[in-house]
């Protein structure tokens, strides 16, 4: 009988953004169904922490955090302090192995996964000779931020196998490394269809009763197109006064911060379609999103989605003629009034997204070709077996 | 603003000008006031600690004791509090709205600021209303008083200018030149807009507004090109990537030029067919006025102390803050039209009013009235941000003697 590997997940952090998310199902489907032979054993090291520590932790065999999510805790930062140039001092390495020595995981790995480019600043902590996957959730402008070009490269290069989340991650990858590129999207849990939907609270002070209600979810940011969607409301609204436009993931703050408007922010929620199961419509408003799991969830439920043509849903929306160039808001407009205003088309379209959402993105679908796809990069074969870990990508 | 007001300054005034920091005008304001005295870092850091809480010796060695201090902007305040001697008059001109002010000048240490100055100019209606209705200050302390622009005649021409050409030759020559050096073609329809390349300016709605606009002209039928100007970026600036990424994206993409900050802002003033505030927040935009003044047309959002300005005399220019599709349509119909006469009288009566009231000439009088001795010599004239009414919130002429 084989056993399976000892894989590290290596992330940036446990918030309830799409990185962490994907892996959280990625690890309870491992937990729950992955063939007793071959399961192995997760090991996750997350630098920031988040409100998913629990569940995730339920999954795997242990999950070390290195840093707690206010990024306060300046001791623990130095575990990963060669990234933070301000720590290279040698009181500071020192201070550094301590932490490390102290938290990390037993378990020598047989593959480490670096799960988002957010993980890579932790790649250093992966003991030398092991076989690294990259699995790439970011496209131009997330992986810009995570990560300057050459280290990219450099990642990539070192990556036995790397994973893409989409089509459109994959195209941007094979740009930048030879290595095989194999698609694992994210992924979304089968709806039971008895539940009833909760409807949505009215508000007479904001809408007529059984008005429609558009929403939108993420971090309210410029790649999310939080400013997008309040261009949006303002013209939607002027052709269907009283349409209500719900933004979950929090207000803009900073430079960001929007006066007051059309647009009603409502804080991150632990279960959003709790709150948003009821709406009308699902926009993408975002200039880049490799495949928002938002979009993927709101079509297990049978919420009609429009999105721009911003990565992973162009080729699932596209034939649905539900993808727009968001950055023509008038046309972007007209397209969100035809679904509200024709219930047999958002009908249609919810269905047909649904469909495919539930064929090829469900967990059962989707978790074993990661598992799979990881069990094959931890066996040495003639072409991966010269790919391990030299030295860590800057 | 503070260089056009010390161009200007009355005879009998001897001006000492301290600098929290050095910048590309240092030398312009050495020109005026002679020797310039530039904080150090060192020194900066101890007013970023104890600024409110300190007393800094002053007026320094060789420096006469000044009879008022003049805080420039609320990010000096603290500075200016501590430096100011006792019994001097402080006077604190306030350019800042909410979020920047609340970031300069955080709520838990702006109590001792509002007990110290004397008086605040405030950079128009709007920040007069953050001062007067969310900090709490009374009304007799402050004076609103519109930002002011150089009159083009005195502005400064590139170089390659000839002295004894007209007015229309100068400006069609400078689009020219303008044009060229950023491979704009001379028959395309440029959109500018000034200011840092960051989001509390707008800059992220910039290519949406530029691909609306485009949307709009081509399913009129238009072939025109359209280009878009943004002067005020940082070389390798995180929001100037993406905007320049988000602007090559897609199958129709966006003609978008993203030049750094400039003291030649006529010169690309001069490329432009029109001007846009796309700002968040900005208490008085100088760019809009400069553009106005210029003749170029302006449309903004209701976002900032020039939306009361503009709308004044063109109404239909201003558009609810954030709603890009209504600016698009606004911004067509100006493109469209440019060269008709009744868009055409439109601007002119901007141009003219910003002229008869938004000239440094014009302000200059009354800043350093109400610096000198808290009066607005002006009280009784008009009001700059409605032409066809008296003077409202323009001033409060305080009594001697009181605070």
């Amino acid at each position: 009988m084989m056993s399976g590997p000892t894989v590290w997940i290596l992330l940036r952090d446990l918030s309830r953004t799409g990185v962490p998310t994907a892996l959280e199902r990625y690890a309870r489907w491992h937990a729950e169904t992955a063939g007793r032979s071959e399961r192995g054993s997760l090991h996750v090291i997350a630098r920031f922490g988040g409100p998913l520590h629990h569940r995730l932790a339920e999954s795997v065999s242990s999950l070390t955090v290195l840093q707690a999510h206010d990024r306060s805790a300046r001791w623990a930062n130095a575990a990963v302090s060669r990234a933070d140039t301000h720590f290279r001092s040698k009181v500071g390495r020192t201070a550094q192995r301590r932490v490390w020595a102290a938290r990390r995981p037993r378990a020598t790995p047989d593959l480490a996964v670096v799960h988002g480019l957010g993980g890579a600043a932790l790649a250093d902590l992966v003991p030398s000779g092991v076989r690294l996957v990259t699995h790439v959730h970011e496209l131009d402008m997330a992986a810009a931020r995570a990560l300057r070009p050459d280290a990219l490269r450099s990642l990539l290069g070192s990556s036995t196998s790397v994973l893409a989340v989409s089509a459109a991650v994959e195209n941007f990858v094979k740009e930048l490394t030879p290595t095989p590129v194999e698609i694992v999207p994210g992924s979304v849990d089968s709806v039971d269809p008895n539940v009833p939907r909760v409807p949505w609270p009215e508000d007479p002070t904001r809408a007529p009763p059984g008005s429609a209600v558009v929403a939108a979810c993420g971090d309210p940011s410029f790649r999310k197109g939080a400013d997008r969607f309040v261009a949006l409301a303002h013209e939607v609204r002027r052709r269907r006064p009283g349409t209500r436009f719900v933004w979950v993931g929090g207000r803009p703050t900073g430079g960001f911060a929007e006066p007051t408007g059309p647009v009603e922010w409502l804080e991150p929620s632990p279960q959003p379609w709790t709150t948003l199961g009821d709406v009308s419509l699902l926009v993408v408003p975002s200039r880049e999103d490799p495949l928002p799991l938002a979009a993927l969830e709101a079509g297990a439920r049978s919420i009609p989605v429009i999105a721009t043509d911003c990565g992973g849903l162009t080729p699932l929306l596209g034939p649905l003629d539900a993808v727009v160039d968001g950055r023509d808001i008038e046309a972007f407009a007209d397209r969100v009034a035809d679904v509200l205003t024709s219930r047999d088309r958002a009908a249609r379209l919810a269905a047909d997204f649904g469909r495919i959402v539930t064929r090829d993105y469900s967990t059962d679908v989707v978790g074993p070709r990661w598992w799979s796809a990881l069990h094959r990069a931890a066996r040495p074969t003639a072409t991966n077996a010269h790919r391990r870990i030299r030295s860590r990508p800057r | 603003m503070l260089l056009s007001m010390l161009r200007r300054q009355p005879p009998e005034v001897t001006v000492q000008l301290d600098l929290l920091g050095g910048g590309p005008l240092e030398g312009a304001f050495e020109q005026i006031v002679g020797r310039v005295r530039t904080r150090s870092a060192a020194e900066r850091s101890f007013l970023e600690a104890f600024g409110t809480t300190a007393s800094i010796p002053s007026p320094g060695p060789g420096r006469a004791r000044p009879d008022i201090v003049v805080a420039n902007t609320l990010a000096a305040s603290r500075w200016a509090v501590a430096a100011t001697p006792r019994g001097s008059t402080l006077v604190c001109h306030v350019h800042e709205l909410d979020g920047v002010a609340e970031r300069v000048l955080p709520t838990r240490r702006r109590g001792r600021v509002i007990d110290r100055v004397d008086r605040f100019i405030a950079a128009g209606p709007a920040v007069e209303a953050m001062l007067t209705d969310r900090w709490g200050v009374e009304t007799r302390r402050v004076h609103a008083l519109p930002e002011a622009v150089e009159p083009p005649e005195r502005a400064r021409w590139p170089q390659h200018g000839s002295p004894d050409e007209t007015g229309a030759d100068s400006v069609a020559r400078v689009r020219r030149h303008a044009r060229r050096s950023l491979g704009i073609p001379t028959d395309a329809a440029v959109v500018i807009s000034v200011g840092a390349c960051s989001p509390r300016k707008g800059a992220d709605r910039f290519v949406d507004l530029l691909a609306s606009i485009g949307g709009l002209r081509a399913r009129s039928g238009v072939e025109q090109p359209l280009h878009g100007v943004w002067v005020g970026c940082t070389p390798d600036g995180t929001l100037e990537r993406e905007l320049a990424l988000d602007a090559r994206r897609s199958d129709r993409p966006v003609s978008l030029h993203l030049i750094p900050s400039t003291t030649d802002v006529d010169l690309w003033l001069g490329t432009a067919d029109l001007c846009v505030g796309v700002a968040r927040e900005d208490p008085y935009p100088l760019a809009l006025l400069e553009a106005a003044i210029r003749g170029v047309p302006v449309v903004t959002f209701a976002s900032g102390g020039a939306a009361d300005l503009i709308a004044s005399t063109t109404p239909d220019r201003v558009v609810p803050a954030g709603d890009i599709a209504s600016m698009a349509r606004v911004a067509e119909r100006l493109l469209r039209t440019r060269d008709e006469t009744t868009a055409d009288l439109a601007t002119e009566r901007l141009r003219r009013h910003v002229k008869r009231t938004h000239t440094a000439d014009v302000i200059a009088p009354r800043w350093w009235g109400l610096v000198l001795a808290g009066v607005d010599p002006d009280a009784g004239g008009r009001s700059p941000w409605s032409p066809n009414a008296p003077a409202q919130a323009a001033s409060h002429p305080e009594e001697p003697g009181t605070r």
